[in-house]
């Protein structure tokens, strides 16, 4: 299944698996060189990535083919490979508590399945506009809540910087709203030319997001009048770069982003005056991509 | 009014769709009929301007794509949308004012829960809906009946009599005969990517015999079963 996501992705299988050991370490250790707490927020993240095997209908579906036995086997056997690098790190590190306690963690949810079809509906200011943002707001509600929440530590502890940071991370969590690709469906319904349908895109985005970041935003500008330039300056960015996503979404349409986009992506986010030539680029890719459903 | 016209698709050495001519007049209903892969849903998939085909496609509406609602064999929904905003996504692509939805939910969907967790019949039952809030002039329906309960099965029987009432274009593909001979004023037959057959309301029980005659032959003694 790696392998094939890998292809999808535009990166040749050689490469990734050559290139995936060092990048694990360099971010491994630049974690750890970064902040004291490194070890817990390491270990959360090695547990989170289990979750992903917790879903009913993946685990009936394992249930009914294997014995129940062989079924737990193939859960622990999931897990634990899926933490290994992890704990591999931890214990390198002499985190030898952290490491047991993910190893812990790890068996404990090879027993558990979650209902991922949750009944409760969580609103949204959305309903007018329902697509990504709908979507998105529903599944990432509780990043957004910490988002809020270090926003207001970071008002409370008079840590100018650490608001921007969680400016920026709601700005990056609107982003990812846009990672599902939605079928040529629900492209060719509109009665929109592509440059058209590109504009309603950006401008319901735009104001999606603001009523997302502008809490943050105003927050951050009243307790901070003297860095209001600063806070309009990542407001600012925070929409180009959402812009620029939306126009690399389409450029890969109906196929989902792949490695060159990411690669443009990232260097625009790096290197923001790079985005002069990035957004003309993908503005254009994107028109001819949803001519194809759009004519 | 549809004209079909030299619709061809192939992928790699796989024709799909080879030469195929149509005429759809307004008002009328239209079958499909042909085998599981015969092309049925390519075939709807060109008209709706969701694939690339060669021959040509053409009507007097222009651009035909914005007045075609296509009914999914399996719609899809995006992820933690409820059934009452996908509607509304739905009509805002079309510039369409959405009003009373309620009223409208014929089926009784539970239009405030996420469609994504509808079973195969209630999806199919919002997706129907929704073209047709969209008011749309052509309606393709690829297997309305399929995995719908017995009762919506006869208001989307009824929902066909008046759309062609009101003098639209339907075309339905069915696996179930009955329901296109309730519905339809003219079945094509689609065999190896070509419609083979043509044939008019008067003799749809004749073709029905057919149908059973290729298709059943002497299958059911080859089965032995005991």
């Amino acid at each position: 299944m790696l392998n094939r996501q890998l292809a999808d992705f535009g990166l040749p299988r050689a490469i990734a698996w050559i290139a995936l050991p060092p990048i694990f370490v360099s971010l491994s250790l630049y974690l750890f060189y970064k902040t004291a707490f490194a070890q817990y927020i390491y270990t959360l993240i090695a547990a989170s990535l289990t979750a992903n095997f917790t879903g009913t209908d993946r685990n009936d579906f394992l249930r009914s083919c294997f014995k129940i036995g062989d079924y737990y086997r193939v859960r622990l056997g999931e897990n634990i490979l899926v933490v290994l690098p992890f704990l591999i790190f931890l214990i390198c590190k002499n985190c030898i508590a952290s490491a047991g306690i993910l190893l812990a963690l790890a068996t404990a949810t090879a027993f558990i399945s979650f209902k991922n079809k949750l009944r409760f509906i969580i609103p949204t200011p959305f309903y007018k506009k329902p697509f990504e943002f709908i979507s998105g707001f529903r599944k990432m509600w509780p990043a957004l809540l910490c988002c809020y929440l270090v926003t207001i530590i970071a008002i409370v502890v008079h840590n100018f910087n650490l608001g921007v940071v969680a400016l920026t991370a709601i700005f990056l969590l609107c982003i990812s709203f846009y990672q599902e690709m939605e079928t040529g469906f629900y492209v060719r319904v509109f009665l929109l030319t592509p440059h058209q349908f590109l504009k309603q895109k950006i401008a319901t985005a735009a104001w999606q997001a603001s009523l997302l970041t502008l809490p943050a935003a105003i927050a951050l500008g009243i307790c901070y009048p003297p860095h209001i330039n600063i806070i309009g300056l990542f407001f600012c960015l925070g929409h180009i770069y959402l812009a620029t996503a939306i126009c690399a979404k389409y450029s890969a349409f109906p196929q989902p982003i792949a490695l060159p986009q990411v690669i443009l992506l990232v260097a625009g986010i790096l290197f923001a005056p790079l985005l002069i030539l990035i957004i003309p680029y993908f503005y254009i890719r994107s028109l001819k991509k949803l001519n194809n459903f759009l004519r | 009014m549809i004209s079909i016209e030299n619709v061809s698709i192939s992928f790699g050495s796989n024709i799909i769709l080879n030469n195929v001519h149509a005429h759809f007049s307004k008002g009328k209903v239209y079958g499909i009929v042909g085998e599981n892969g015969s092309g049925k849903t390519t075939f709807f998939r060109c008209i709706a301007g969701l694939q690339a085909y060669s021959g040509h496609i053409n009507s007097e509406f222009n651009p035909l794509k914005n007045h075609i609602g296509l009914l999914q064999t399996e719609p899809y929904f995006f992820s933690k949308i409820t059934g009452r905003e996908y509607l509304q996504l739905m009509c805002n692509a079309r510039n369409i004012r959405v009003t009373d939805i309620d009223s409208k939910n014929i089926f009784g969907l539970p239009l405030n829960e996420y469609a994504a967790t509808y079973s195969t019949g209630m999806k199919k039952k919002l997706a129907l809906m929704a073209i047709l809030m969209q008011e749309n002039e052509i309606l393709i329906l690829d297997e309305p009946f399929n995995g719908v309960d017995i009762h919506s099965n006869i208001l989307i029987t009824q929902i066909i009599h008046q759309l062609k009432s009101l003098n639209k274009t339907i075309l339905i593909s069915s696996h179930i005969f009955s329901t296109l001979n309730a519905t339809c004023d003219e079945i094509y037959l689609l065999d190896n990517g070509t419609f083979v057959k043509k044939v008019l309301k008067a003799e749809f029980s004749l073709l029905e015999q057919e149908l059973i005659n290729f298709t059943v032959g002497n299958k059911i003694e080859q089965l032995k079963l005991k």
